[in-house]
């Protein structure tokens, strides 16, 4: 049976899904949650996310995104006092300032939750080598497993998913 | 060449950064966890609303 994986969908990839600029990245979205469906994979989420997207100020756009979530089978990570702790810790191991506290908490949530992956759009911070490093370096430590970090299609190439 | 700009993870940050001054106050005053659970619970509403239909159901008249 093939393998179905726990994907944690940070928010710029839910933004991204009415994005009318970029074409190209907007069709990776749509292929990456075909991908999902078609795999079974489970999503994942938090209410930072929906926090996040509530700051979206057309109506019309919120609902999209949180009717995308709800077509698929997702579950909610539920706030414990772990997560504020690990991206408390990942920020401090980063030696980055406070403005990347949230990126942290994701980063939180996404280990707490058994994320295999975190699906984002934010290659400045999140989805690039110093971050990942950072993460493993971190999992390795708790013995925890560390989930991967990357674009929709970088994931999709490293977890064997088919995106079309 | 010149990289297009990112609207969409621009828009995001720009969120992202205020949450993160909020997040940090808390942290400073010993309150992350309980400002993590605030946030959490306006996230929830926020979903529940946008689920919500924007204008009531009309009301079946009755026969």
């Amino acid at each position: 049976m093939a393998e179905r994986y726990r994907l944690y969908l940070e928010t710029s990839f839910w933004k991204r899904l009415r994005d009318p600029a970029l074409h190209e990245r907007r069709r990776d979205s749509f292929a990456f949650l075909r991908a999902v469906d078609s795999g079974h994979h489970l999503v994942l989420i938090s209410r930072l996310v929906m926090k996040e997207l509530a700051a979206t100020p057309d109506w019309a756009e919120r609902r999209h995104f949180h009717r995308r979530l709800w077509a698929r089978r997702h579950r909610f990570i539920t706030l414990n006092s772990k997560i504020p702790r690990i991206a408390v810790d990942l920020l401090e191991a980063a030696g980055r300032g406070p403005g990347a506290l949230a990126d942290m908490m994701h980063l939180g949530y996404a280990l707490f939750g058994g994320a295999d992956a975190v699906v984002t759009w934010d290659e400045a911070d999140l989805a690039r080598d110093h971050t990942r490093r950072l993460l493993k370096a971190y999992a390795r430590r708790n013995e925890v497993k560390a989930p991967l970090i990357g674009t929709p299609k970088e994931v999709g190439r490293w977890l064997g998913l088919r995106i079309e | 060449m010149a990289r297009t700009k990112d609207r969409v993870v621009e828009e995001v940050k720009s969120v992202r950064r205020r949450l993160s001054a909020r997040l940090w106050k808390a942290h400073q005053e010993g309150r992350l966890y309980e400002e993590m659970q605030a946030v959490e619970r306006e996230g929830d509403r926020a979903y529940r609303d946008a689920l919500k239909s924007p204008t009531p159901r009309r009301k079946r008249r009755k026969i």
